[in-house]
């Protein structure tokens, strides 16, 4: 979530921070992790096969991995993609997921699993789905 | 006619203005040359003209280190040298392979890649490949669609190799032996090299042979061509005057040995099943991929290549493969290629019902490569060629083979694979899967490398860490020469058979020039 102000505008900024806290505490609480989790797994024709990926993911993981942990670091990570989740369309989260792959691999953000490699938003998103 | 040296009265002397040790790529190459010159020249080989068990037993010694072929089964001793059993594949060693490398100590050669472009031209008369053009574009039609794609148009690019695997002592038997200035030994083994006594000057080679008879060979100057191991062995057993060996003073000859892992270390999974991978046709060239020379400086790796083949996919029906594989088809795919299988059937439409036959395995659908690598290997002073106490048959101490891998190789080659496992999920047709070993800490790397055993006597121009000039001679000495992979100072990724023949050319040239002096 970001927020823009403008000069002469100090009072709509103090509301914008103010009314982005709990939107930022949504992201991160029980019932949104379950809506972005909800609307991955919907994206794929075969959750089951994105399941196992995620658990092979789950078990190479050194770092925490309760559904709240990893909507945080995806959020962290592509935050275009948990803003879209319940807003935009399914073929839209995939397309958006596409890019989010290719960017991955251009910038060398990616993880072994199982000896596979893999850009790390699709690691995240399997892994939740796994969780989930 | 050859002259069989197990006739030759033992204690006889011959004099000569060259003597070139050894009747591989090298020595043939060098021997050629002096067809239309004055100067009399004697070509001696160890073996006969075909092989000779007796002959190819003295090859035997020591292998430790990464493994590494049998060193009796690597290389071939009769007419020909180990050119009797290469798959014929030839490329010139990129410029940046002839640079010196901040990140790849011992790296550099004493010239670039522009001193030897000529005779790169004119080993490929030799080795009878065709015109000198490595340039993609120029076999485009040969090439599979994936490496015509946009996938190998940035950081990876495509590498083409010229093949032709010409047995120069069939093909250059008569060139030598026909040739008024040059007299081919049969039988005949270096076994010792006699100098003055201040190690400058060889005044006489001693030739022994399996049958008991040795005799000497009085040349003005002497070529040592036997290989990358066996001109490193006879230097260190050349130990009469210096105990260290002939061009030995800082204990660089057999240093720094390097040869081609070769060795399947991933496997790419296509996010379905389509032409795109299948193997080009082509005859006498070949493909693989390469990481650019910007890359190379930017990642600071090593020169890295290999190849991809395709793989029946029932190998790899584990089911955590068929998952991955679900999920990147129904979701995660990028480009298609589409236009590449209109071609395809192009193609397929033009050939008879033999052809068709032949060619399923390469026509039908593709969903796994294998990838084996070929990279270059650094230099490394601890790997080595050393001397052993154990004798062979002319009483020639043995050699044991140390081939040592650093971490700059081990990086090159996980950071190469990741590379092209990047640009494989960029460009959305599927993922790739390390091998095993290549997740080790400090991995060997598996198989029996490539055969290829280069720079135990190389080149530089500083005495301290080389053993011959940038003309090829041993630092110190006057007369004595080295020719073949054992004086290249860095291995590239390349085979190193044209860049042999494209170094025999320039010695030859060299040689010509000063006997003529």
């Amino acid at each position: 979530m970001s927020t823009s102000c403008k000069e002469g505008t100090p009072r709509r900024c103090f509301l914008q921070a103010v009314v982005s806290v709990p939107l930022v505490s949504f992201w991160t609480s029980p019932s949104a992790a379950n809506d972005v989790v909800t609307a991955l797994r919907g994206v794929f024709l075969r959750p089951a096969s994105a399941r196992s990926v995620g658990l092979a993911v789950l078990r190479g993981r050194t770092g925490p991995s309760a559904k709240h942990d990893l909507v945080a670091e995806l959020e962290e990570h592509r935050p275009e993609l948990c803003e879209a989740c319940g807003v935009v369309s399914r073929d839209r989260l995939a397309s958006m997921l596409c890019d989010a792959r290719r960017s991955d691999f251009e910038g060398g953000h990616t993880v072994i699993v199982d000896g596979w490699l893999l850009g790390r938003s699709e690691a995240l998103v399997c892994a939740l789905i796994a969780v989930g | 006619m050859p002259i069989d040296g197990r006739t030759i009265p033992t204690d006889t002397s011959i004099e000569c203005d060259l003597c070139i040790v050894g009747a591989g790529v090298a020595g043939i190459t060098i021997a050629r040359e002096f067809a239309d010159q004055e100067a009399q020249v004697i070509l001696l080989e160890s073996g006969g003209l075909e092989y000779d068990e007796a002959t190819q037993e003295l090859y035997d010694g020591e292998v430790a280190g990464n493994p590494i072929a049998e060193l009796e089964i690597a290389r071939l001793r009769y007419f020909g040298g180990s050119s009797n059993h290469w798959h014929g594949y030839s490329r010139p060693f990129d410029p940046i392979d002839f640079e010196k490398r901040t990140w790849i100590p011992h790296s550099g050669w004493p010239f670039g890649y522009d001193e030897l472009a000529p005779f790169y031209g004119r080993a490929h008369d030799l080795l009878q490949i065709g015109e000198y053009d490595y340039r993609p574009e120029s076999f485009s039609e040969s090439l599979s669609p994936m490496l015509r794609s946009p996938l190998l148009q940035d950081r990876l690019q495509t590498a083409m190799f010229k093949v032709n695997p010409l047995r120069l002592g069939e093909q250059y038997l008569s060139d030598v032996t026909d040739s008024g200035s040059a007299q081919l030994y049969l039988w005949s083994n270096l076994q010792d090299i006699e100098t003055d006594q201040q190690a400058r000057e060889i005044t006489g080679l001693r030739v022994a042979t399996l049958a008991g008879n040795h005799f000497w060979i009085r040349p003005r100057q002497t070529v040592l061509a036997t290989g990358g191991i066996e001109n490193a062995r006879l230097l260190l057993n050349a130990n009469t005057v210096r105990a260290a060996g002939l061009g030995n003073e800082h204990d660089m000859v057999g240093r720094c040995f390097m040869d081609h892992p070769s060795y399947e270390a991933a496997t790419i999974m296509l996010d379905r099943s389509y032409d795109f991978a299948r193997p080009g046709f082509s005859e006498g060239t070949d493909a693989m991929i390469a990481l650019s020379p910007e890359v190379q400086r930017s990642e600071q790796i090593a020169n890295f290549l290999c190849q991809t083949w395709p793989v029946r996919a029932e190998r790899y029906h584990a089911e955590s493969y068929r998952h991955l594989r679900e999920i990147v088809r129904n979701v995660l795919q990028g480009r298609i290629v589409d236009d590449f299988n209109a071609k395809l059937w192009e193609v397929v439409s033009d050939l008879d019902g033999v052809g068709r036959g032949l060619s399923s395995y390469f026509f039908e659908d593709v969903e796994m490569l294998e990838v084996r690598i070929h990279p270059e290997v650094v230099p490394n002073p601890d790997s080595r060629i050393t001397l052993t106490e154990e004798r062979d048959a002319l009483g020639m101490q043995r050699v044991k083979v140390d081939w040592r891998l650093t971490d700059v190789d081990r990086r090159s080659i996980r950071r190469g694979l990741e590379i092209l496992g990047e640009e494989i999920g960029r460009e959305g047709i599927g993922r790739l899967k390390f091998a095993d070993w290549v997740l080790e800490d400090g991995f060997e790397v598996p198989g029996v490398g490539s055969y290829h055993h280069i720079g135990t006597t190389r080149m530089g121009g500083d005495a301290r860490n080389s053993v011959i000039d940038p003309d090829c001679r041993i630092h110190g000495m006057d007369n004595l020469y080295v020719a073949g992979s054992s004086v290249f100072p860095t291995s590239s990724s390349a085979n190193p058979t044209l860049t042999i023949a494209a170094l025999a050319l320039r010695l030859a040239d060299h040689l010509k020039a000063r006997l003529s002096a």
